[in-house]
């Protein structure tokens, strides 16, 4: 039985993974996905969520890596926080730090999808055609998508076991095929988003933050092999 | 016709309307550098500025950076005909083991609409590349650019490389990309950093005493 009253505070495009893996009296708040384009408004929204909870919550569990620095400031003023080490979500979703190194030594142009990313979230495939295409008609859509995606040069579907693969696949191999880059799916695990839930909280795999005490980037800057050459 | 349709078309990412008013602001006999200084750049400059307070998103600043980039190509000829030397010379890379290139880009641009000679030396770059690209032209300025948290570290080891290579006092270190801080860039030792393509202009002719 778990004694202390925890919160999750995590990323739309986790939600399908952390319904798979979540004790159900914990609570959750999803914030939107749109937030990874706009790291900067990323604390004051999770500093929102933070400064609402309930009092009585001894733990918040953060769905979130760094995110482009997205997490750093916000602090929480009784409960301790506690979130995975890693940079961004791509490391949580294969299962490990180590992994996700072994996935950019093998091909660094990676874009990744996620059932997740799929369902809720935004990627350049779903821009092009929601966003750009009806703004900016064809040729300069094109122009826009082919400069954020210049350096890109494969699209692969991270299958974990939730959520719904099909459509994820589905979305891949139409990203693959408008953009043309090639096709891939590798190997994820819900195990990282497992133990952000249930416990328990090593040292080199989660931060733990104090109350009172603001998410630093320190911790995260000598976490991977390729920081340091 | 006054130069402000010019900026407007920058601002709005219009390519013709870049075109043409370039062309007919030549032939309005503006001098190229007047149309550089007082359109174009500014033009960016507000994208630029809409940009760092999330009012516009990247899309817009790719469409009015190849905007700019169209008139640029256009006055080139001319302001290398006018005889303008350049103010300085600057390289720029994005590190090791990061291949985002957007920000960078623009920050090249900015600086040779600010009349910089750049050399870009692309993304994922080695310590050893810039070392190579700094002595290879003689730079006097330096920019390092990062999009992702896992990579900013790499900007270190270039300054580290550049010591090693006895070139640490012949040039200028810039920093900057998102997650880069003022913070950041004095831990690593670094000269400047820019917030914004605009303020690495700035920051630049600073540095070297450029009014």
């Amino acid at each position: 039985m778990r004694s202390a009253k925890q919160h999750l505070i995590a990323c739309e495009v986790f939600k399908d993974e952390f319904e798979a893996t979540a004790p159900s009296e914990l609570g959750r708040t999803y914030l939107p996905q749109g937030l990874h384009r706009t790291p900067g408004k990323m604390p004051g929204a999770i500093q929102e969520v933070l400064n609402r909870i309930d009092p009585e919550v001894e733990t918040v569990l953060l769905g979130y890596g760094l995110c482009s620095n997205g997490v750093v400031g916000v602090v929480s003023k009784s409960a301790w926080l506690i979130m995975p080490k890693v940079h961004d979500c791509i490391a949580l979703l294969l299962g490990s730090r180590e992994r996700y190194e072994a996935e950019v030594a093998a091909c660094p142009g990676t874009y990744y999808i996620t059932p997740g990313w799929a369902a809720y979230g935004t990627t350049s495939l779903s821009c092009y055609k929601n966003e750009y295409l009806p703004k900016y008609g064809e040729e300069d859509a094109r122009y826009i998508a082919r400069e954020l995606l210049k350096n890109y040069s494969r699209v692969a579907v991270i299958d974990h076991g939730a959520g719904d693969i099909s459509a994820a696949r589905a979305h891949a191999k139409e990203f693959a095929e408008v953009f043309g880059l090639s096709y891939a799916e590798v190997l994820g695990s819900l195990e990282y988003v497992r133990r952000l839930v249930n416990g328990p909280w090593d040292n080199d795999d989660f931060l733990t933050v104090p109350p009172g005490t603001p998410i630093s980037p320190t911790p995260f800057m000598t976490l991977h092999a390729i920081s340091l050459l | 016709m006054d130069l402000t349709a010019l900026k407007e078309a920058v601002i709005n990412g219009d390519l013709k309307g870049c075109t043409v008013l370039t062309e007919v602001a030549i032939k309005a006999g503006y001098a190229p550098h007047k149309i550089l200084t007082e359109a174009l750049v500014p033009g960016m400059d507000v994208v630029g500025e809409k940009f760092r307070c999330n009012e516009v998103y990247v899309p817009e600043v790719l469409v009015a950076a190849r905007a700019m980039k169209k008139s640029l190509a256009m006055l080139k000829p001319l302001l290398t005909e006018t005889g303008a030397k350049p103010v300085g010379i600057a390289v720029a890379g994005t590190v090791k083991g990061d291949l985002h290139d957007i920000g960078k880009n623009l920050v090249c641009m900015m600086w040779e609409g600010a009349g910089f000679e750049v050399v870009d030396l692309g993304t994922d770059v080695s310590p050893e590349k810039f070392v190579q690209g700094v002595k290879d032209s003689r730079a006097q300025i330096v920019g390092i650019s990062t999009l992702l948290t896992t990579t900013m570290l790499n900007m270190r080891e270039v300054i580290q490389a550049l010591e090693r290579a006895q070139l640490r006092h012949t040039v200028k270190v810039m920093v900057g990309g998102a997650p880069v801080t003022q913070t950041f860039a004095n831990e690593i030792g670094a000269d400047g950093f820019g917030e914004s393509a605009a303020t690495a202009v700035e920051k630049a002719k600073a540095l070297l005493g450029i009014a």
